[in-house]
């Protein structure tokens, strides 16, 4: 008998096992279990929401591993938390602690302008932000097993999400109409030059042929989802799941708002439920309308 | 000779359903081609609402967590059909990881969970205990070569069973243990049968290009 652990299908296969679900932002215990029981797949834990982070500045740091335990001690499902962009020793904290997944977030501050981290280097799986295909690709060929939309964190406009889902729904388009019919072979002249433009190995693009013009792995929306109709939104757009981080409670009603969420995500397609689950939330998140940010005041654009 | 109908359900509300229902229309579509089943015809399924549940011959549960899947499967009035077909009409059935948990009569370590103007609630069907994330976190998830020929009675001498985040069967009233597997010196069980109900701790979804275990639940329980 042979065991194998921490394999790339391990760090995909818990990935799947969200697919069709909401992952949410917690600063505490108590959210934490109110997420769990509006019927999150997941977990975030993070000492402040985006939204926060935006009003507040400041550097933003990996959270403390004592607020990250007691959430993990909290709930039954499992529990991610984030680490600067580059910053691998957050990230070696962070799988010491025995947290399920690390989000390697342009939501803090980044901690290396040159490179990533080095994904497969680690027991504990990756999800990373990606603004078009050539990013979420590049994150992968690091050893990303999931990957998620950027959108803009901690405004509530999905603007943003919904763009960089189109960006990569279009480049996927383009790359089948150009190979999906032809013999794939990762040292066709045209396949090398067409992949240096996304700054990807030809494999990568030939992964996503395969896997029938899909990411190949799981993909969900973030940045911006603040109500069930969002949340729908990007999953019609083809999204897995979504991340919402700041607009479950910074609502009237955190916890009537995430059950919403939760139940849009699972009838996406079906408008009599999203009709009654859109009903009488309260105030939703305030926000700031990403065409008012300047492009300095964006996360999005942190990363590359 | 019009041909035996054979429409086999994924319960698609959360989690892999996708992974199931793939290795469902491949292995459906190897059966096409062979004599043997000539007399079926086969049919995978998405199972979103109480409609799409007439006329099945089996059901798959699919991972996923088992919270959310327990709030959907009340909110789409799923649950209670799912406990008279599978419970009371003996639909086989069979559940992987979430799934087992599922189909399991007993849950431990869920009883402190308030889910609003809902209960967590389970289909039920093994008579068994199960114990959520047994291993521990995700960094324990684990796969492991297991050779299930004798729970079978198939070739299916190294199956490579993935263990995510898995439950396991701590106690048994009528279901019955099919494989085990040894941590520490403690033969943990991690799957079981109770007459026309299976469950496994691991994933044969996640195996990509082997169906085998798809297989045997279409034979041994569907077909017979």
């Amino acid at each position: 008998m042979s065991v194998q652990q921490s394999t790339f299908e391990h760090k995909t296969g818990l990935a799947k096992m969200l697919k069709n679900g909401v992952i949410m932002d917690v600063t505490n215990p108590e959210q934490a279990k109110i997420a769990e029981e509006a019927g999150a797949v997941a977990v975030m834990a993070l000492e402040r929401v985006p939204a926060d982070i935006r009003k507040e500045g400041g550097v933003a740091r990996m959270s403390d591993p004592e607020m990250i335990q007691s959430i993990m001690d909290a709930v039954s499902i499992p529990v991610m938390a984030k680490a600067r962009i580059g910053h691998f020793v957050e990230a070696q904290i962070l799988q010491k602690l025995g947290i399920d997944y690390i989000d390697e977030s342009e939501v803090l501050t980044v901690a290396d302008r040159q490179n990533h981290i080095q994904k497969a280097d680690f027991k504990v799986p990756f999800v990373c932000g990606a603004r078009d295909l050539g990013e979420a690709l590049r994150r992968i060929e690091e050893g990303a097993a999931m990957i998620r939309t950027k959108g803009e964190a901690g405004t509530g406009d999905v603007s943003e999400a919904v763009a960089h889902i189109n960006q990569i729904n279009s480049e996927i388009n383009h790359l089948m109409k150009r190979f999906s019919s032809k013999k794939l072979n990762p040292e066709d002249p045209d396949l090398v030059s067409y992949a240096s433009t996304f700054r990807v190995k030809p494999e990568s693009l030939i992964s996503v042929i395969e896997s029938g013009g899909r990411i190949p792995v799981v993909n969900f929306a973030a940045g911006g989802i603040a109500s069930p109709a969002d949340a729908a939104l990007c999953m019609q757009l083809g999204c897995d799941g979504v991340f919402v981080g700041s607009g479950i409670f910074k609502s009237s009603n955190p916890k009537k708002l995430a059950r919403a969420i939760v139940d849009a995500v699972n009838s996406y397609n079906e408008p009599e439920d999203l009709l009654e689950c859109s009903k009488g939330l309260g105030k939703l998140m305030f926000g700031v309308q990403v065409s008012g940010l300047a492009s300095r005041e964006k996360m999005a654009t942190r990363g590359w | 000779m019009a041909k035996k109908q054979i429409r086999v359900g994924v319960l698609a509300l959360q989690g892999s359903f996708r992974e199931h229902l793939s290795h469902l229309s491949k292995l459906f579509e190897e059966l096409a081609k062979s004599e043997d089943y000539s007399e079926y015809e086969f049919k995978d399924v998405a199972v979103r609402t109480a409609k799409d549940l007439e006329g099945l011959s089996g059901i798959i549960i699919c991972g996923g967590e088992s919270t959310t899947m327990s709030i959907l499967l009340q909110r789409k009035h799923l649950l209670n059909p799912l406990r008279q077909l599978i419970r009371e009409d003996h639909l086989p059935a069979w559940g992987t990881c979430c799934g087992l948990i599922l189909l399991s009569n007993r849950v431990t370590n869920n009883t402190s969970l308030k889910l609003g103007d809902l209960k967590y609630e389970v289909i039920g069907g093994l008579d068994a205990t199960v114990d959520r994330n047994s291993f521990g976190r995700q960094i324990d998830s684990f796969t492991e070569t297991i050779d299930l020929s004798g729970a079978t009675g198939e070739e299916i001498h190294d199956f490579n069973c993935v263990f995510i985040r898995a439950p396991v069967i701590s106690g048994l009233g009528n279901a019955r243990s099919l494989a085990k597997i040894k941590r520490n010196d403690t033969e943990l069980i991690v799957a079981v049968r109770n007459d026309t109900v299976l469950g496994t701790s691991f994933h044969p979804e996640l195996v990509d290009g082997d169906y085998r275990f798809h297989k045997w639940f279409i034979d041994e329980f569907v077909l017979t």
